[in-house]
């Protein structure tokens, strides 16, 4: 009886643990099938200066107000972690979640919280004066935060980041909150000026030089739609994903002969850390007809570079494009 | 086919009971309930997201179960057909025929119809087996050797075997003891899986991904390994029909009559829970079929153990083909779990069937 109550419960976790596949992918819904970057972007309409009193629309539609920059935040993300340390935003930092291992520094907080069972009263005793959130609230935190008239910046990975610029949106928010405005807007045209390098070394490809790919999230073919920001480096790349829109779902599960009539030429594995190795997908059974097996283009990426809408997401995308057209990239 | 069984057992009264059911007469329900099976099982394979055409998968089919050249395939299709599709129609007929078959000899020696086969802890065990070693670094997810199998059939024989031991009172294991022990053990594993699952939260997925169970990386080599332990299960447990007949009565009545019900006990439920745990160990944990195809099977044919145990597993094996079609076609590329194709088809039916049942004879057609 008891476990039928952790099967009930399990498949309520499931649709929620897909989406934290290695801790923080995300979203669902459409996708617009304009290309993620302008030619020659626009500039960000914002200020350089921070500018306080803040106030930030959240994913729960809520209004987010901050008078005076915070000195006290608790990271409930790892990509959060990643943006305010890119920021240089990290002295205001009191406490990480425990997935947070980027940069270094982030390790050696003393307190660190659980992101997937907050513990509210832990949280309230950090006395923090903004925590933020960019993942999906699954435990309900944020109401009890709400509650307790803690400021939270909650930004729903699966809603609010379905591409790169989406990425860029939550460096933006972020530095809004953290007052980092002025580092913000160089950490983002950076970004940006690296994947247009990438862009435009794929730029002249003809169709039949895009390769198709299955990128990997686990060892039972649970994959990364388009409408995902995984799937836009891949669309970015001028790859095509096999997983296509995914049926509506942003992180669905393929099934084998799926895979294997779609026969991709490159496969990309963002399990290794999860018992997946180039060398058993090779040994699968029905695998070596598909054509990335028989031509050895199987690669691992780390899962936490790739899963995360963070800044070293074009660290991911860097080493995808050389993955996938090693001549173009040295 | 009988559609009125009588509510009484065979053997509590010779007046109406068919006495001269023999294992001999049962011949011919068991070839038909077979032959269904392979039907199934046939149209399960020729069927799938990617279409093939029906005489390019019995080609394929034959050539590898034959060994005799037909033809010329795409490597593709061969694939798909020989490593992808057969191993997991096959598996999933085994482990629905393993689940139906424990269920309904469970639900014999506990002559308690919500007895199934997780129900002395084999689910839990299995589960704290295969956690352990997913949380630990042996874990190697998809290659042939992995850790996991052995280790959820481990640590569900462990659980049965604890439970047993628990609820033992000198030689005698009362019932009810055994299926409080077996839902005590089996709180203890899952809050102990509960703890690993959040302790260890980059492993969570792939926790629950074997949970949840399915047929998504079947393989021959997982329908090799459990074959061995569910058709011991089958062959030492099927003898055993008419003792779980004369045991539905009362277990003192049974004595009486001659019958070793202890030993009746630890052999039938010391086998399948082999049998569960092998079936477990190579599909995670797959709900509702061992509970309800044996009383889907006693509402058409009869509460007759010679009957409901085999006819169990072939509608068991059928019933899970079938709801794995489901599961990786209803979507062109995508799986939808198991576990919820198996409720969501299985429980109309069966509630079809006990409504059915319910109305007077007279209504019935």
């Amino acid at each position: 009886m008891t476990m039928r109550w952790l099967h009930t419960t399990a498949g309520l976790m499931l649709a929620v643990l897909v989406l934290l596949a290695a801790m923080a992918c995300g979203g669902s819904s459409k996708k617009s099938s304009t290309p993620t970057f302008n030619e020659n972007p626009t500039p960000i309409p914002i200020a350089t200066e921070p500018a306080f009193p803040v106030t930030i629309q959240r994913s729960d539609g809520k209004a987010l107000t901050l008078a005076k920059p915070p000195e006290h935040i608790v990271s409930m993300s790892p990509a959060a972690t990643e943006i305010i340390y890119a920021l240089g935003a990290e002295k205001s930092l009191i406490a990480v979640d425990k997935q947070s291992n980027f940069p270094d520094a982030a390790n050696s907080f003393a307190t660190k919280v659980d992101a997937f069972e907050p513990n509210v009263e832990q949280i309230a005793g950090l006395k923090p004066d903004l925590v933020i959130m960019l993942a999906t609230d699954n435990s309900g935190i944020v109401p009890k935060l709400d509650a307790l008239n803690i400021p939270v910046l909650y930004e729903n990975i699966d809603t609010a980041v379905k591409t790169l610029e989406d990425v860029w949106g939550q460096i933006r928010i972020i530095g809004e909150v953290t007052g980092t405005n002025d580092k913000a807007v160089p950490l983002i045209s950076g970004l940006e000026g690296r994947v247009k390098k990438v862009q435009d070394a794929v730029q002249g490809l003809n169709q039949t030089l895009t390769p198709k790919v299955y990128h990997e999230l686990d060892s039972t073919f649970f994959t990364a739609s388009n409408n995902t920001f995984i799937g836009d480096l891949y669309h970015v790349l001028r790859a095509q994903n096999i997983a296509g829109n995914g049926g509506g779902q942003a992180y669905p599960q393929m099934t084998q002969e799926a895979i294997i009539a779609a026969n991709p030429k490159v496969i990309i594995l963002a399990d290794e850390e999860f018992g997946v190795s180039i060398d058993s997908v090779k040994a699968r059974p029905g695998w070596s007809a598909i054509d990335a097996v028989q031509n050895g283009n199987i690669f691992a990426i780390k899962a936490d570079i790739i899963s995360r809408p963070g800044p070293r997401i074009v660290d991911a995308l860097e080493q995808l494009a050389k993955d996938i057209y090693p001549q173009r990239f040295q | 086919m009988q559609l009125a069984p009588s509510r009484r057992l065979p053997l509590a009264d010779n007046d109406c009971a068919p006495a001269l059911v023999t294992w001999r007469s049962l011949a011919p329900t068991y070839a038909l309930a077979a032959l269904a099976t392979l039907a199934v099982a046939i149209f399960a394979v020729s069927w799938g997201t990617v279409h093939i055409p029906p005489q390019t998968t019995l080609a394929i089919v034959i050539h590898h179960l034959t060994g005799a050249s037909t033809g010329e395939h795409s490597a593709t299709f061969d694939a798909i057909v020989w490593q992808v599709r057969m191993p997991r129609v096959v598996l999933a007929g085994m482990v629905g025929a393993t689940l139906a078959f424990s269920g309904a000899a469970y639900q014999g020696v506990f002559r308690n119809p919500l007895a199934e086969p997780y129900i002395m802890g084999v689910a839990a065990g299995a589960s704290v087996g295969a956690t352990l070693i997913i949380v630990s670094p042996l874990y190697v997810a998809a290659g042939l050797l992995s850790p996991v199998p052995p280790a959820a059939f481990a640590g569900a024989l462990i659980a049965v075997a604890l439970a047993y031991g628990l609820a033992r009172v000198g030689h005698i294991v009362p019932t009810t003891s055994l299926i409080l022990s077996g839902v005590a053990v089996s709180s203890v594993g899952t809050s102990l899986v509960t703890y690993l699952m959040l302790a260890f939260n980059t492993r969570t997925l792939a926790i629950l991904n074997w949970i949840l169970g399915g047929f998504n990386t079947a393989t021959w080599t997982k329908a090799g390994i459990a074959l061995p332990y569910m058709l011991l299960a089958a062959i030492v447990v099927l003898p055993f029909a008419r003792t779980l007949n004369v045991m539905q009565l009362d277990e003192d009545q049974a004595r009486q009559l001659g019958v070793n019900t202890e030993r009746t006990k630890i052999i039938v439920l010391g086998m399948a829970s082999l049998a569960t745990a092998a079936a477990v160990s190579v599909s995670g944990l797959i709900g509702f079929v061992g509970l309800i195809v044996p009383h889907m099977v006693r509402m058409v044919w009869g509460p007759d153990y010679r009957r409901v145990l085999p006819l169990s597993g072939f509608f068991g094996a059928s019933f899970l083909i079938i709801a794995d079609v489901i599961a990786r076609t209803i979507d062109p590329t995508f799986e939808v779990p198991i576990g919820v194709v198996t409720a969501l088809v299985g429980a109309p039916f069966f509630l079809y069937l006990l409504r059915r049942q319910q109305r007077p004879a007279t209504e019935r057609f």
